[in-house]
């Protein structure tokens, strides 16, 4: 019985099944209109963000809107984006992991691409990197941030199949392959492909939860995907997040975990869950893969 | 020799990252804006320039070579005094949570080891699963909100969360800082401890009568060391990323916020100013970082030579 595949499967499903029917939701207000004000029940008004109550389940936002809403919308976005960046990574990773074990070229790059990355703190490196004004003001920002957020752990991604190839390379079923002729092509898609494939699921899955922590952790310190400059009173102008991906309701948390803490709570919960139930299907399906081809 | 060797690799590293970091950082920041009728902000445009690129790295260097001090950020206070402020808070928080990180992290390790057949399992193996695979901001965030809610209760005495003036906000974070390194060493450990089951020497030294306890810390832990220290790098790396969510989320003052302040120009900007960043302050903070990933990097060299038997050196490089 393989507890956390099934738990994990459960929540995952469970996940994806919100971002398909979430906008056909009676209680879901697809609108995201905005309450600038809301009279209390013992007169007086009061300002966003409202607490849990009947209107609003599980609080407001800062701008007074059904916090419940944006979160079931926000579903859909978040998971959109963790996958994009984890597919945009895989489909530069893998390429190199084979380039380096036919190449020696490529070997080198892929070495010193990971050395000079175990240098630099991946949140470090996103903070200076998405500083840049080349970035900044591009008007394809969020693609090259989602670039960056995957370029961070290409190179352990890499490793980890380059190594995975080595491993299997001196396996002696590898040498009857060459010896009855099959071409490179062929020894790759029927004789290293097939082992490497659970592996590669397996790691897919703790990628997407390792991604949603990374951008979790960015929207602590409020660096988020998609922006707009919006007009401020001094005459400057300030980035403003325009999305409902999950991490941006740690907008100002140090000023709303006291007064507001529905705010974060909600935020810190839905990716905490989320990212629980990457970790179990990956670590479920290792069990599954282990059982399967008798390695436990 | 090899370790020689090694060392010299880091230090080559740690220079070339530097100098890219600084190339980074001083991209030259010349942007063009386009406003509507009334100046309004319509968009901006980028323009890499090769020659402004150089000239800000140049005068950079010919900066400090006239300033020793880094120029004054406030009359009586010196740039160098502020990084070197800020970075001395940070390496408080930094050195104690990666010595205690290895520490805590072998002795749960060995818990959850010994409990592995027993019925408490889910107070070893369980716990430690738990904290690996939740987010530590979850249990960061709740703690928080846990701390104010029991002191508004009564419950529990108060704790300072807050700044970087008092001891206790040290504590709290440092405590915060440990949450991930801990179980991921544990884990590690565990299986390494596993790993090494069943082998010959174990055997032998159980038949010359010595105590269990003796052969898993003096016998299995020497030889499980190694495996532990390869993943020295992943943990530093983990603890300095965590550091810029630990002194955001409580406004601790130090080195990961004051660089976050220095590079982070991308918040807001106003028109016809050229942003930029304050680059003194962030090459100050950057070598900072930079230098404690030598620094645990070379130590951990150290340890891996003097826990790792000759015959194995060229397996665990």
């Amino acid at each position: 019985m393989n507890k956390s595949l099934i738990f994990g499967l459960i929540i995952l499903s469970f996940l994806v099944i919100i971002t398909f029917i979430a906008p056909y939701l009676p209680f879901v207000d697809t609108s995201l209109k905005d309450t600038v004000m809301r009279q209390k029940e013992d007169g007086g008004f009061e300002l966003p963000p409202f607490a849990p109550s009947a209107d609003f389940p599980i609080g407001s936002d800062h701008n007074g809107v059904d916090l419940l809403s944006r979160l079931l919308l926000g579903t859909k976005e978040t998971l959109l984006t963790i996958l994009a960046i984890v597919l945009i990574r895989y489909i530069v990773a893998i390429p190199l992991a084979m380039a380096s074990f036919y190449s020696r070229f490529f070997h080198r790059i892929l070495i010193v691409w990971n050395r000079l990355f175990s240098f630099i703190p991946p949140i470090f490196f996103v903070i200076l990197i998405i500083g840049t004004p080349f970035i900044l003001f591009s008007d394809n920002r969020y693609l090259w941030i989602l670039i960056v957020l995957a370029m961070i752990e290409v190179g352990r991604v890499a490793d980890i199949f380059y190594q995975g190839m080595v491993d299997i390379s001196k396996r002696p079923y590898v040498e009857a392959g060459i010896v009855s002729g099959s071409s490179p092509l062929t020894m790759l898609k029927n004789y290293y492909w097939p082992p490497l494939r659970p592996s590669f699921i397996v790691q897919f899955f703790s990628d997407l939860g390792r991604t949603l922590f990374l951008i979790g952790q960015l929207g602590i310190i409020e660096i988020f995907l998609s922006v707009e400059f919006v007009s401020q009173l001094s005459g400057g102008y300030k980035t403003l997040n325009t999305s409902n991906v999950w991490p941006t309701y740690f907008v100002d948390i140090t000023h709303h975990i006291w007064s507001h803490p529905w705010l974060p709570i909600t935020g810190t919960i839905a990716i905490g869950i989320t990212i629980l139930a990457f970790s179990m299907t990956s670590s479920g399906l290792q069990q599954y893969f282990d059982k399967k081809y008798k390695r436990a | 020799m090899v370790y020689f060797k090694k060392a010299i690799e880091h230090f080559v590293l740690w220079v070339v990252c530097v100098f890219l970091f600084i190339g980074i950082l001083f991209l030259p920041a010349k942007t063009n804006y386009e406003t509507g009728q009334g100046g309004q902000f319509k968009s901006a445009s980028y323009d890499y320039e090769l020659d402004t690129h150089i000239e800000n790295i140049t005068g950079f260097f010919s900066f400090v070579k006239e300033n020793p001090g880094l120029g004054e950020f406030v009359p009586g206070q010196s740039y160098a005094d502020r990084i070197a402020d800020k970075s001395w808070k940070s390496l408080l928080l930094v050195v104690p949570t990666l010595i205690l990180a290895y520490v805590l992290g072998v002795l749960k390790g060995i818990f959850d080891f010994r409990m592995q057949k027993k019925k408490l399992n889910f107070l070893g193996n369980g716990t430690t699963w738990l904290f690996i695979s939740m987010p530590d901001l979850f249990f960061i965030i709740v703690a928080q909100i846990g701390l104010m809610f029991l002191y508004e209760k009564g419950l529990f005495f108060h704790v300072t969360l807050y700044g970087s003036e008092k001891l206790e906000t040290y504590v709290v974070g440092i405590l915060f800082l440990l949450i991930y390194p801990v179980f991921y060493l544990a884990n590690i450990t565990n299986v390494s401890l596993q790993e090494q089951q069943g082998n010959d020497y174990i055997r032998t030294a159980q038949s010359k009568g010595t105590s269990g306890m003796r052969i898993l810390f003096i016998h299995i832990l020497k030889n499980s060391f190694p495996r532990i220290l390869a993943h020295s790098n992943t943990i530093t790396l983990y603890v300095l990323s965590n550091l810029f969510i630990v002194e955001k989320l409580m406004d601790f003052q130090g080195a990961a916020d004051g660089l976050y302040d220095a590079v982070l120009r991308g918040t807001g900007f106003k028109i016809g100013l050229e942003i930029m960043v304050d680059g003194v302050s962030a090459v100050g903070y950057t070598v900072f970082f930079a230098s404690i990933i030598l620094v645990s990097n070379l130590v951990t060299q150290i340890f891996k030579s003097l826990v790792t038997p000759a015959s194995q050196e060229m397996n665990h490089e």
